[in-house]
């Protein structure tokens, strides 16, 4: 990646920072005045376990039947929709970008919860600054290899802790979770983030996915016990 | 919503009945849902996850074989 295209995402990112920050602090898992849940103060002030949560000891496999398996070498990501430069990563390029690590926490609307996993990927907002999001776009559909779709506000995807991830625990994402790539979404409830993504859709209309078209809750606000529609 | 209708409702576990190995890491598991029907699957072994505390939980969405409409349990 040359100098200036790095420094031009710079400030596409800074841009959408100063356009998201007070918006995002405004959402329920950061500014719920009496947030329902147990435990000490989570990362984003909320109560570690969310209502009608459990610990699980394992991480569970979920998926809505299909567990695609995807080559690196065939491996895209498309974005596409309301922003000035679509594109299509490959492996290499998703690799080419800032990388992060980041520890969040995992809640199943199935009930379970695993806490502090520890990922490495790219941050939403840094492929949102890559691609040069448009003002009007509001929402975001994502696909799955295995033709899962799920959305959600722009606002909740540009939150920091919300990665495209391809590790976790330092080992590469394995198929069965996702891999080689999947998005998380740690302050929604975890079908919010999908796994073996393959393109994100920027919307000015939101458009909903899978569960969200079979009686689950469009905004899935786990410290609102948000599970239904 | 005629079209909604033809989706194939799936439901969160809400209390694991019984279950068994039936070999090759999967068992055979019956089920309340939280629409209130009992089903039995056979299903991953690992669907069925020791929590901390103490218990098991059964994780992930199951068919309701009536299509009773996703809603939280009463």
């Amino acid at each position: 990646m040359t100098d200036a295209k790095q420094e031009r995402i710079v400030q596409a990112r800074m841009r959408l920072k100063a356009r998201f920050e007070a918006k995002m602090a405004a959402t329920p898992a950061q500014s719920d005045d009496a947030p329902m849940g147990s435990g000490p103060a989570n990362r984003h002030g909320m109560p570690k376990l969310p209502p009608g949560q459990v610990l699980a000891k394992g991480w569970p496999v979920l998926d809505i039947g299909l567990k695609p398996v995807v080559e690196l070498e065939d491996w895209s990501l498309e974005i596409a929709g309301a922003c000035d430069a679509p594109t299509t990563l490959n492996w290499e390029a998703l690799m080419a970008l800032e990388q992060v690590d980041d520890t969040s926490d995992f809640h199943c609307v199935t009930t379970w919860s695993k806490m502090d996993m520890e990922w490495r990927g790219v941050r939403f907002l840094e492929l949102m600054a890559l691609v040069q999001v448009r003002d009007e776009a509001q929402h975001v559909l994502c696909h799955g290899y295995d033709g899962y779709t799920t959305n959600l506000p722009l606002v909740e995807a540009m939150k920091p802790d919300v990665l495209v991830a391809h590790t976790v625990y330092g080992e590469p994402l394995s198929i069965e979770h996702g891999g080689p790539a999947r998005m998380i979404t740690p302050q929604l409830y975890a079908w919010k983030g999908a796994k073996w993504i393959k393109k994100i859709e920027l919307l000015a209309e939101d458009q909903k996915g899978f569960w969200e078209v079979r009686g689950y809750s469009n905004s899935a606000h786990p410290w609102r016990n948000d599970r239904y529609s | 919503m005629a079209e909604r209708s033809l989706l194939v409702t799936s439901h969160s576990a809400i209390k694991l009945v019984a279950h068994r190995g039936v070999g090759e890491g999967r068992v055979e598991a019956t089920l309340v849902l939280a629409c209130g029907c009992e089903v039995t699957r056979t299903m991953r072994a690992d669907r069925i996850q020791e929590i901390e505390g103490g218990g098991l939980l059964v994780v992930g969405k199951y068919p309701c074989p009536k299509r009773h409409p996703v809603r939280p349990p009463e």
